[in-house]
């Protein structure tokens, strides 16, 4: 198994999570939401950085529930930005 | 018959027998007279949170600068005192309680806000924050709008 920091933008939260594989970029993953309810969310990076413990890379996931978008800068102080709920 | 009065302004000059007041000197505090930059810098160990805040607060007029953890964060204050700082709670190398009491220890040109932006959202968290010097608090995930009505109350924006 492959431990792997994902880094949620719909919660601003991140966690360790354990993998089979590292999720590709573009691919969807299913992670329980705070509510403990199956959800889809896209995997919209992936980076590895080194860790603390050696010469070894780690991989982080960068994920946005399915479904919300951006909203652009000049209208983001108009309406609540979509990847925070 | 006394001066006559000038077509622009009844100031006290032109009134016999006054005397301006020498302008009196009002204690402030040295830090509180220099006008803070507008600047932010987002201390927070998390890329994606970095990423996805950094637009929020530029479309508040600010230019922002990024540090993954409090010793960068200081480092760069340092060298360069924002008018803002964004603070994450939980981060390596120093924490954001480590980072916000060493900042409020430095001798700089102007007092920067600082908000905590966080999932700790309890109580004792908060007043923890503010106790080392933060200014506001702010829970993940949050949102432009609620960030700016928090900003706006510490007079940030």
């Amino acid at each position: 198994m492959i431990e792997i920091e994902v880094q949620n933008e719909t919660t601003q939260s991140q966690d360790k999570l354990r993998f089979a594989v590292v999720p590709r970029i573009g691919e969807g993953i299913r992670l329980r939401d705070d509510a403990g309810y199956w959800t889809s969310f896209d995997v919209l990076d992936v980076w590895y950085q080194k860790a603390e413990y050696g010469d070894v890379w780690v991989p982080y996931l960068h994920v946005r529930k399915t479904g919300e978008g951006v909203v652009e800068p000049a209208h983001m102080h108009q309406e609540a930005v979509s990847f925070a709920t | 018959m006394g001066a006559p009065l000038g077509a622009i302004g009844i100031g006290r000059a032109a009134i016999p027998g006054a005397h301006a007041a020498p302008p009196r000197a009002v204690p402030t505090h040295p830090l509180a007279r220099a006008p803070r930059p507008r600047t932010c810098l987002i201390v927070d160990d998390s890329r994606v949170v970095r990423k996805v805040s950094r637009p929020m607060i530029e479309s508040f007029g600010f230019s922002v600068t990024e540090a993954e953890n409090g010793e960068e964060a200081l480092a760069r204050c340092k060298a360069e005192m924002p008018g803002l700082v964004m603070l994450d709670w939980d981060m390596p190398v120093m924490t954001g309680i480590q980072f916000v009491t060493q900042l409020r220890a430095l001798d700089a040109t102007h007092r920067p806000h600082v908000v905590f932006c966080t999932s700790r959202n309890q109580t004792q968290d908060i007043f923890q924050g503010i106790e080392a010097g933060a200014d506001e608090y702010v829970t993940k995930p949050f949102t432009a709008d609620s960030l700016r009505a928090k900003l706006e109350r510490i007079g940030a924006v």
